[in-house]
């Protein structure tokens, strides 16, 4: 009865536990592997599979320990528990796993000399950069992620305008982020789980990847970094090169996207979406792209940043019409497919309007359903002394609610 | 004397407290039937626990030190070795983190059981306790259900200073979508937690960790594997005619201590044990009410917005004419839980306190000066 995914999660379980008995000492002493000897460069070799504990216990560390000094037992074997690494640097076991010791202050530096580098496919000119290397897409493929992106664009523009017409009480835009958005899900399953926040960096984004790491779940981190939290810019929100430098700092494999590159965010989530289930291991992407669109109909983001800079970013960086031109450059798309999709779009979402405002509102039961399973005695007194309340003043309430 | 032995509980030395807490029990009366053995509220919570992951396999727990460590208070014991690292997840220390999880995990069908080591870190989660569970259901119209269970250790221990001793039944009792129990027997522990993990909402289960170790007797009814308490029901432990005490949790206890005095006076208390503080046995209490016509509302946490306050108003509301007196509301004081063990006992409830308040309820003179 229980679903597949929980199957194979506790097979995964299962895995970890027979590892973590088999890395003790009592299972294999002759076989314990050891690090090998520092130092340890910020270009970081990974520790060896067998130092990775989870949750640590004392006790086992101990018994490792000990099996090392054993192990060791041609080489020098100091008493006092440190282990010779090579050359003239010791090395001791603390918790955690190895680390050679080091005879000066070795600060890391706040950052690092160069930013993480941006993986991007395609060119401003929709060109696809000789040499890259990416995820081809089929004819078919590509015509539905641009024909996505397209109304993604088209829908956003319209229900912008209902909102300042007054039909509807809020809208988010995706404005110069819809290559995110459309190719990102383009490289996923139907039977994917998709978890979309709209979340900025908050703690139990750590925990998330602190746990998706301990814990070896095939879970792809997708973050969309566009330069804004409302009207705070990401240099008063962090100080690290962006999101994709933590996911090494919670031991998780990483990539940075250039998110307005269709082709680009395509195959990186694809490649990631591989790793995540044939490893068995989470991945961050973090998608550097640009928010054109106000925060939300709340917002006017011209009250804090340069209008010129919002044009620049809204016309000569738009992803749409750079994946159009690579589109178009295959032979895939012209002139007449753009006009007549985006015609038959707009007709499409005014009659999606149009019908959804004709739908009745919910009734007034539905005031008082599902804050449970079964609705609770007092839910059903508080809807009965409504309805009496209505039906004594029936000037006071508003008409649009079905009683 | 009771009084003054009840004041040397919260000492030094738990033993000597439960030592005291065997005998002044067997002389406060209690309605139970008649009982074939005896469990620790402790050993309740376990095979309660035990019996419901061995019946429905979506039932699994998580938390901070369940599983290798069998329990920060042992409650887990066993449960590591009898399930398997599945079913019992030690956690890394982030209740923000794991009760995300969890909350996800019921979203997809799971049962879980998230404990916390006391509800005072569950602060660091309330954001899924509530946003992400309790109004998932309503917010979705009824696509997702959420059966999960939080619990824990909830209340004043014994001296763990300000951080660690919040009571936070008015919190969570507060919030439509969740339902919040809070059992003082054994058979409390038993019936209710079951009730709790086989309900398809949220359930926040507001443990003590000073009852973990008293015994109660159990009859062969509770002990079996079936056995469920009903989700908003009340039980009367005591009957009587003069005042309605109400309480929850540890206060249960004391109530029943003040109670023997109170009878000794010539006073007829119905001591009420709430078992559940969201939903609120509204009927049993202002039926009580309508019986006694005076009503001492008892709990260890702040009073400004507490579980007394909300009694109070239900009787205001349903049972006006038929109170004699003026509702009577017992609370810890209004103060971060001093560390001191002088000040800690005089921040929560006594005994006396409560024997005074029914006594004022009744109209009978109190000397106004507290004794030293």
């Amino acid at each position: 009865m229980a679903a597949p995914w929980l199957a194979r999660a506790s097979s995964q379980l299962a895995r970890r536990a027979a590892r973590r008995l088999l890395s003790s000492p009592a299972a294999a002493p002759s076989q314990h592997r050891l690090c090998p000897p520092g130092p340890w460069l910020l270009s970081s070799v990974p520790p060896p599979a067998g130092d990775r504990r989870g949750f640590c216990s004392v006790r086992r560390f101990t018994g490792e320990s000990s099996a090392a000094a054993v192990a060791v037992a041609d080489e020098e074997a100091p008493e006092n528990g440190l282990v010779a690494g090579g050359g003239d640097q010791q090395a001791i076991d603390f918790p955690g796993g190895k680390v050679s010791f080091v005879a000066e202050m070795n600060f890391l530096p706040e950052s690092q000399r160069e930013r993480i580098n941006c993986y991007r496919v395609l060119d401003d000119d929709g060109r696809t950069i000789s040499g890259s290397i990416f995820q081809e897409v089929s004819k078919e493929l590509a015509i539905k992620m641009y024909s996505e992106m397209v109304t993604l664009q088209v829908m956003d523009t319209i229900f912008f305008e209902a909102q300042r017409q007054g039909r509807i009480s809020f809208y988010l835009t995706s404005h110069g982020e819809e290559a995110i958005n459309i190719a990102s899900a383009a490289a996923l399953t139907i039977d994917d789980i998709v978890l979309p926040q709209m979340k900025n960096v908050q703690g139990d984004f750590h925990a998330a990847l602190n746990f998706a790491a301990v814990m070896e779940a095939p879970v792809i981190f997708f973050c969309r970094n566009n330069g804004w939290a409302i009207s705070t810019p990401t240099n008063e929100q962090f100080r690290s090169d962006g999101a994709v430098i933590r996911g090494q700092a919670y031991g998780m494999r990483s990539i940075r996207v250039d998110g307005n590159d269709a082709l680009a965010v395509y195959s990186a989530v694809h490649t990631a979406r591989e790793m995540a289930i044939k490893e068995g291991r989470p991945i961050l992407v973090e998608a550097l792209t640009y928010r054109v669109s106000h925060h939300s109909t709340s917002d006017d983001s011209t009250k804090y940043r340069p209008v010129d800079e919002i044009e620049h970013w809204r016309t000569v960086r738009d992803p749409v019409s750079r994946y159009r031109k690579w589109v178009q450059g295959n032979g895939w798309w012209c002139d007449a497919d753009e006009s007549e999709l985006r015609n038959n779009v707009r007709q499409e979402l005014l009659k999606a309007i149009q019908v959804a405002e004709r739908m009745p509102k919910p009734p007034l039961s539905e005031l008082f359903t599902d804050v449970y399973d079964e609705v609770p005695s007092n839910l059903r007194e508080q809807e009965r002394l409504l309805r009496d309340t209505i039906k004594k003043h029936p000037a006071d309430y508003p008409a649009d609610v079905h009683i | 004397m009771l009084a003054a032995v009840a004041r040397r509980r919260l000492g030094p030395g738990g033993v000597m407290g439960q030592q005291l807490m065997q005998a002044l029990r067997s002389t406060a009366a209690r309605s139970y039937s008649a009982a074939a053995k005896e469990m620790t509220v402790r050993e309740a919570l376990n095979s309660a626990l035990d019996e419901e992951m061995s019946a429905d396999p979506s039932v699994f727990l998580m938390g901070e030190e369940v599983g290798e460590y069998q329990g920060a208070y042992k409650i887990s014991k066993g449960l590591l070795d009898k399930y398997g690292p599945d079913r019992v997840l030690d956690t890394p220390i982030t209740e923000a983190g794991f009760t995300g999880i969890g909350v996800g995990a019921a979203y997809q069908g799971l049962r879980p059981v998230v404990e916390f080591m006391t509800f005072n870190f569950s602060m660091q989660a309330i954001d899924h306790i509530i946003n992400s569970a309790a109004k998932s259901n309503y917010m979705s119209a009824g696509q997702i259900n959420v059966p999960i269970v939080f619990r824990g250790p909830n209340g004043a221990a014994a001296g763990v200073g300000a951080q660690h001793s919040q009571c936070y039944a008015a919190w969570y009792a507060h919030v439509p979508g969740l339902k919040v129990l809070s059992p003082y027997s054994a058979e409390d522990a038993r019936g209710l937690l079951k009730a709790a993990i086989r309900d398809p909402d949220p359930v926040v289960f507001l443990e003590n960790e000073l009852l973990y170790g008293e015994s109660f007797p159990v009859s062969a009814e509770v002990l079996d594997s079936s056995f469920c308490l009903p989700i908003g029901k009340a039980k009367i432990e005591r009957e009587g005619k003069d005042v309605t005490i109400t309480a929850f949790s540890k206060m249960v206890g004391y109530a029943l201590q003040a109670a023997e005095i109170l009878s000794k006076e010539g006073i007829s208390a119905e001591v009420i044990n709430l078992r559940s503080i969201r939903p609120l046995d509204r009927a049993a209490i202002n039926a009580s009410v309508r019986k006694t016509n005076r009503l001492v509302t008892l709990e260890e946490g702040f009073p400004q917005h507490g579980v007394g306050a909300e009694i109070c108003m239900s009787v205001v509301e349903d049972s006006f004419e038929y109170l004699d007196a003026p509702v009577e509301r017992i609370a810890g004081a209004d103060v971060p839980m001093p560390y001191a063990a002088n000040l800690e006992r005089m921040a929560v409830p006594q005994v006396e306190d409560i024997v005074r308040a029914a006594k004022r309820a009744c109209y009978r003179a109190v000397p106004m000066a507290a004794t030293a």
